[in-house]
């Protein structure tokens, strides 16, 4: 467990930089430090945002590959990880589109019944004796938030991982999204009260 | 409900600090009355600690392997085409690049080889008439009869080729006295042989110039002593030479100074030439200035030679003094 919110994650950009420089220059090897360093990270936005390990993994790989192509074109306005973010953002999201375009995915609505893999989730009204949320594994309640997740259109649920699971600041998001401050936190408090809704039904009472 | 629905939509703003002091206000005195917003406000509360809690999942252990190695496909394939046409694979580099080196060194070897054998070959035929206007014939007369030491060196037998063609020219003026002993009648049949010795050395220069192999050499050699022989004892005589070699640390002023030295000390027919950083002076000169010549030359550097003349004559001598780096 860790606690990211209002937390820099990132590594020194100094550090970065001296790296990023280098492999302008033409050292390959010098990317593996980038991707030593950033591939964690990057590898759990883009889990939060599709929900499915193997597909992030993925999707994580040809973000890398897409930054070393581009990485002389990066001038630095940026720090190189709130660069890299966007680049696995973008490819999380191409990824997102293809397999709900597959599956004619239908976009969950919070009041919908839960689909799992198991079949519909149980609806049913949380117990006042004990708070389930002590009882229940504290893997299933992973499950079940990533599933809330899942459920969120794809702009809210961008900008929740950005913010709240990541811990990103709101310039940083902005960098990354490229939209107004202003859109970001309209999308965040609603996807905010959206999972809220979500995990009251799933999970009980909070 | 019009009023907790507002209410709620403003709690996550209100959470971050992001509504103005009034709608403050107003949400923290609503909250004090309405227990389902107050409700909410915790539920939001506890949605955002349950996502700062998620576990982070961790990547495989073959990530950055998998990464790099698609990245070091991506930097090969990008190599330009040229490089890629001229290396296509990498192990040939090293043989290619040795192959190259060969060939420029053969080359190099080649051009010094027969560059300098077209340029000795060449010379022969301008001198000649230059030696025979300046060169005082009495010389000859005097000089003595010692031998003329070929060298395996081509320039050094060509520059005997040339003495000896100068020697057939003394020979032939009318005011050349037979002091050697031999009348000049008696020569002719034999002149004709030297003669048709050094036409055909001149004929094999001009057919093959570029032939600077010592088979080449050493059949010209042959070809010079038939000559000399066939001229008989009196055309033995010749100028002697002395070979000298400075080293000076700065070739190009030593030898613009050995040269106005030699104009000092009274040098005739002075030819310069310039071969692999050295600097090569042939000039004749009075016997009796040699020594404060050699003298001169000290100055300049470390001297060098092995037929420096211990006693001063009146001879006309031949030095040849090559002025080089030191070593």
């Amino acid at each position: 467990m860790s606690h990211k919110m209002g937390e820099n994650n990132l590594a020194p950009t100094d550090d970065d930089a001296e790296f990023v420089s280098r492999c302008q220059r033409g050292e390959t090897e010098a990317f593996k430090t980038l991707v030593e360093r950033h591939q964690k990270k990057m590898l759990n936005i883009a889990y939060r945002m599709i929900g499915d390990y193997d597909d992030a993994c993925e999707v994580v790989q040809e973000s890398f590959l897409s930054a070393y192509r581009a990485i002389k074109r990066f001038r630095g306005e940026a720090k190189f990880s709130t660069w890299l973010t966007g680049i696995t953002v973008n490819h999380a999201k191409n990824r997102l589109k293809q397999i709900q375009s597959r599956s004619h995915h239908e976009v969950v609505s919070i009041d919908d019944p839960v689909e799992t893999e198991s079949g519909r989730m149980a609806f049913d009204p949380p117990a006042r004796e004990a708070p389930i949320i002590e009882q229940l594994e504290q893997k299933e309640i992973q499950a079940k938030v990533q599933e809330c997740i899942n459920g969120l259109d794809n702009e809210y649920r961008e900008v929740l991982v950005l913010r709240d699971i990541e811990g990103f600041s709101y310039d940083e998001i902005h960098d990354i999204l490229k939209i107004p401050d202003g859109t970001v936190k309209s999308r965040l408090f609603r996807a905010r009260d959206a999972l809220k809704d979500c995990l009251k039904k799933v999970i009980g009472d909070l | 409900m019009t009023k907790c629905a507002h209410i709620e939509e403003k709690l996550s703003a209100y959470l971050e600090g992001f509504v103005t002091a009034e709608e403050k206000g107003l949400i923290e005195e609503h909250l004090t009355t309405c227990e389902r917003c107050s409700a909410a406000l915790s539920d939001l509360k506890k949605t955002q600690e349950v996502l700062r809690n998620l576990e982070e999942v961790e990547p495989p252990p073959w990530f950055t392997q998998k990464v790099m190695a698609r990245v070091r496909e991506e930097s090969v394939s990008r190599k330009g085409i040229l490089e890629r046409l001229f290396y296509p694979f990498h192990i040939k580099i090293p043989i290619e690049a040795m192959a190259t080196c060969l060939v420029v060194v053969l080359a190099f070897y080649m051009y010094k080889t027969t560059g300098h054998e077209m340029k000795t070959l060449n010379e022969p035929q301008e001198r000649p008439t230059v030696i025979s206007k300046e060169i005082p014939q009495k010389r000859y007369e005097k000089a003595p009869s010692t031998a003329w030491v070929a060298t395996e060196k081509p320039g050094v037998t060509l520059r005997a080729d040339r003495e000896m063609e100068t020697e057939k020219r003394s020979t032939v003026l009318p005011e050349s006295p037979a002091g050697t002993g031999m009348a000049l009648k008696d020569e002719k049949p034999m002149q004709k042989t030297a003669d048709a010795a050094i036409g055909m050395l001149r004929k094999e220069g001009s057919i093959a110039p570029s032939a600077g192999s010592a088979a080449n050499d050493i059949q010209k050699q042959k070809t010079l002593r038939l000559a000399r022989e066939a001229r008989g004892p009196s055309y033995a005589i010749q100028p002697q030479q002395i070979g000298v070699t400075v080293h000076a640390s700065d070739v190009q002023a030593a030898a613009a100074e050995a040269e106005s030295q030699l104009r000092l000390f009274g040098a005739h027919n002075i030819t310069k030439e310039s071969r692999e950083g050295s600097e090569i002076f042939v000039a004749e000169m009075p016997g009796q200035k040699v020594k404060g010549f050699f003298d001169a030359l000290k100055t300049m550097g470390d001297v060098k030679g092995k037929d420096i003349p211990s006693k001063p004559s009146e001879e006309y001598l031949v030095i040849r003094i090559e002025i080089t780096g030191n070593p």
